[in-house]
């Protein structure tokens, strides 16, 4: 018996497993390049062609036409400054109140369940179906729940799409991913040693000392994770601003992906709208290179 | 000068009676360790002197002030954690020195107070490092450094060694002991190990559900154990416990074991009829082919240094007997044993202590 496990053991570590696997994992493998391969190959190749679905029949190459034209064009720059600014300040605002909800929820008080089940809620309503709430039923200037409130103080009312069109666009986008962050957060927060605590109430910290000392250092690596996960999707958010502003007033609220949707569906020019489609790539690329690399750090410690 | 005054105190948790009425005067300068078996209410009664659990009922006071409700960084004491709890994202240093920096205290002053701890615990050259890179004994002298730093009128241990290994815990029980010389500090600790109460205290409180069962240095108590429990609890091997009737023959009472009938002159007079209970150290006993005890050898564990040995004295029931490096016989082999009579402790039926012995 014990001879039979010696040779085994031998054979594994002198010609590898015992069975070829490489077979076995083909499938997948092949379909997930393919899946990733075939669509950035027709993006790189529609990028360098001219090719308007006007008059489609009439392609040819362009070189770096596309690419010229686009980074020429401001329009470009200013849907860059919103997607970062849109990105960044969704970031701020889930992660300031995340950390808020999380601390309430993690406090003991009645009907805790009941308020963690509401603060969750909103991760599960479809962007499109939120986005038509807050544009119909709250933000509308005439029929809207802040105009008659804003109404019922005496104050004029807002008409936050042609007004904050950007901030509106962010505040919707944030309601939707506040819960997320307080999810992990609040798990984050419930993981903190009662003893660490304790000690620190020892040595004289409470309330405020007590939470940046203890608390929020204990929630970094949480934060990081939230950033990191929220980063993939927000840089894509699109069907928030398809429903409530279409990218204006103007383009106040085009973003990158919108951008790149107007130039491809609305001017029906696919090749200028590949090129957008790569700077994105290269773009989220550049990010997800940071993002890793400090994530990295952080989570080593 | 730092007392701590125990008067009454309580402590429930819901319905539940934890701590029931602990009367307790630890003096300047002493080591005092509650010890008990765990769930006991130890670490309750401590965090309620820390002032990490509110007070249910009494008084606290330390250094004759009363204390009940102020704040637990108030009551000037400093409190080592099982856990050691030290702060993941602060380096050693940056540990020790915090209480000092929410108390404000000037940083050539803070990094004077650090270094004067370090070199005491000898983390000199760990100073920069963070908790994950320290061995739990490195850990452990961070966490007592902490409480050290902050110069505390008492300190506060709760089981601090147990997350340690056996080699590591009888080097920092050792260590415990000269921090206490070398600090002149009031100190108070909690452990269920009686090994530890009984090396290091200078007095042993033992607790048992939620009460002090008694009080003393830790020679009175091994000599003089007032229960039925703090007998078995104090002492290693066990104290052999044999449970009896009581008659009175020829007018000399008696106790006529359960196991064989043995008969055993008691050096007390019991109440008629009771049931008692006798403790005899197994150091006590001897081989005596006149002894009452007597039986077939079960079991021999050589230690090296001492040797115990299992007597089967009937009905399976084992007494130990402690010897030398040699051991009694053989397993199998029938002995006698008997011990002096002052070595006899005889508790009643309510399992308190008959007689006391003043002196051996
Ligand atoms: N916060 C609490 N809520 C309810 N019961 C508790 C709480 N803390 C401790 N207890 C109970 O009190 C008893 C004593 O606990 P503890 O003081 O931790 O014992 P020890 O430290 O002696 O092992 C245990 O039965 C425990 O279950
Ligand atoms: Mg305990």
């Amino acid at each position: 018996m014990s001879q039979n496990q010696a040779k085994t053991v031998a054979v594994i570590s002198d010609e590898g497993p015992l069975i070829n696997t490489k077979p076995l994992m083909a499938p997948s493998v092949i379909l997930l390049f393919i899946w990733m391969i075939v669509p950035l190959a027709m993006t790189l190749w529609f990028s360098v062609r001219r090719y308007n679905l006007l008059d489609p029949s009439s392609t040819s190459f362009a070189g770096f036409d596309n690419y010229t034209f686009l980074l020429t064009d401001p329009t470009l720059l200013h849907a860059l400054q919103n997607t970062i600014v849109l990105v960044v300040g969704v970031l701020a605002a889930t992660i300031i109140f995340g950390v808020a909800c999380a601390m309430a929820l993690d406090a003991p008080f009645p009907g805790r369940g009941i308020a963690r089940l509401l603060c969750i809620a909103p991760f599960f309503v479809m962007p499109t179906v939120s986005a038509l709430i807050w544009k119909n039923l709250l933000m509308h200037p005439v029929n809207g729940l802040f105009s008659w409130m804003l109404k019922s103080v005496g104050l004029p009312a807002i008409d936050w799409f042609s007004d904050y069109p950007l901030i509106s666009v962010g505040i919707i986008v944030a309601w939707q991913w506040i819960p997320f962050a307080t999810l992990i957060l609040l798990t984050s927060l419930q993981s903190l040693d009662r003893e660490q605590v304790e000690a620190a109430r020892m040595d004289g910290a409470r309330g405020w000392t007590l939470f940046t000392n203890i608390t929020l250092p204990h929630l970094y690596r949480s934060m990081t994770i939230v950033v990191m996960i929220e980063t993939i999707f927000l840089l894509s958010v699109f069907a928030e601003i398809l429903v409530t502003t279409s990218g204006g007033p103007g383009e106040a609220t085009t973003t990158l992906p919108f951008l790149i949707y107007k130039t491809a569906l609305l001017d029906y020019d696919v090749g200028g709208a590949s090129a957008g489609g790569v700077v994105a790539i290269v773009l989220a690329n550049i990010v997800a290179f940071f993002l890793v690399r400090t994530i990295a750090h952080n989570l080593e410690r | 000068m730092s007392s701590v005054t125990l008067k009454g105190i309580r402590k429930s948790f819901g319905g539940l009676e934890v701590v029931s009425g602990v009367d307790l005067h630890i003096k300047d300068q002493e080591f005092v360790v509650l010890v008990g078996p765990s769930g006991c209410g130890k670490t309750t009664l401590l965090r309620m002197i820390a002032g990490l659990e509110s007070i249910s009922g009494g008084e606290l006071l330390i250094d004759g002030q009363v204390m009940n409700r102020v704040r637990p960084d108030e009551r000037g004491l400093a409190m080592v954690f099982q856990s050691y709890a030290l702060y993941p994202h602060m380096t050693v240093a940056d540990n020790m020195s915090f209480a000092l920096r929410l108390a404000k205290v000037s940083k050539a002053e803070r990094d004077r107070k650090v270094n004067d701890a370090a070199k005491i615990l000898q983390l000199d050259h760990l100073l920069q490092r963070r908790p994950a890179q320290l061995s739990g004994g490195q850990r452990q002298r961070v966490a007592i450094g902490r409480a050290i730093v902050r110069d505390p009128k008492v300190f506060l241990f709760d089981e601090p060694l147990s997350n340690l290994d056996a080699a590591l815990r009888i080097q920092m029980r050792i260590e415990l002991a000269r921090l206490h010389k070398q600090l002149s500090a009031t100190m108070i600790y909690v452990t269920h190990d009686q090994v530890e109460a009984m090396t290091m205290a200078d007095r042993i409180v033992v607790v048992n559900k939620g009460v002090i069962e008694q009080l003393g240095t830790p020679m009175e108590i091994y000599q003089n154990p007032s229960t039925v429990f703090v007998a078995g609890f104090i002492g290693s091997p066990k104290m052999n416990l044999f449970e009896a009737d009581t008659a009175l023959e020829n007018g000399q009472a008696v106790a006529i074991l359960d196991n064989r009938g043995q008969r055993i002159p008691l050096p007390v007079d019991p109440p008629r009829g009771a049931r008692v209970t006798l403790g005899i150290r197994p150091e006590a006993l001897n081989v005596d082919s006149q002894g009452p005890l007597g039986g077939e050898i079960t079991v021999i564990e050589h230690l090296g240094g001492e040797t115990l040995t299992y007597i089967d004295i009937g009905n399976g029931k084992l007494a130990t007997v402690k010897t030398g490096e040699a051991s009694l016989g053989q397993v199998g082999d029938t002995v006698r044993v008997s011990f002096p009579p002052d070595r006899l402790h005889v508790f009643g039926p309510d399992g308190r202590a008959l007689l006391n012995h003043r002196n051996h």
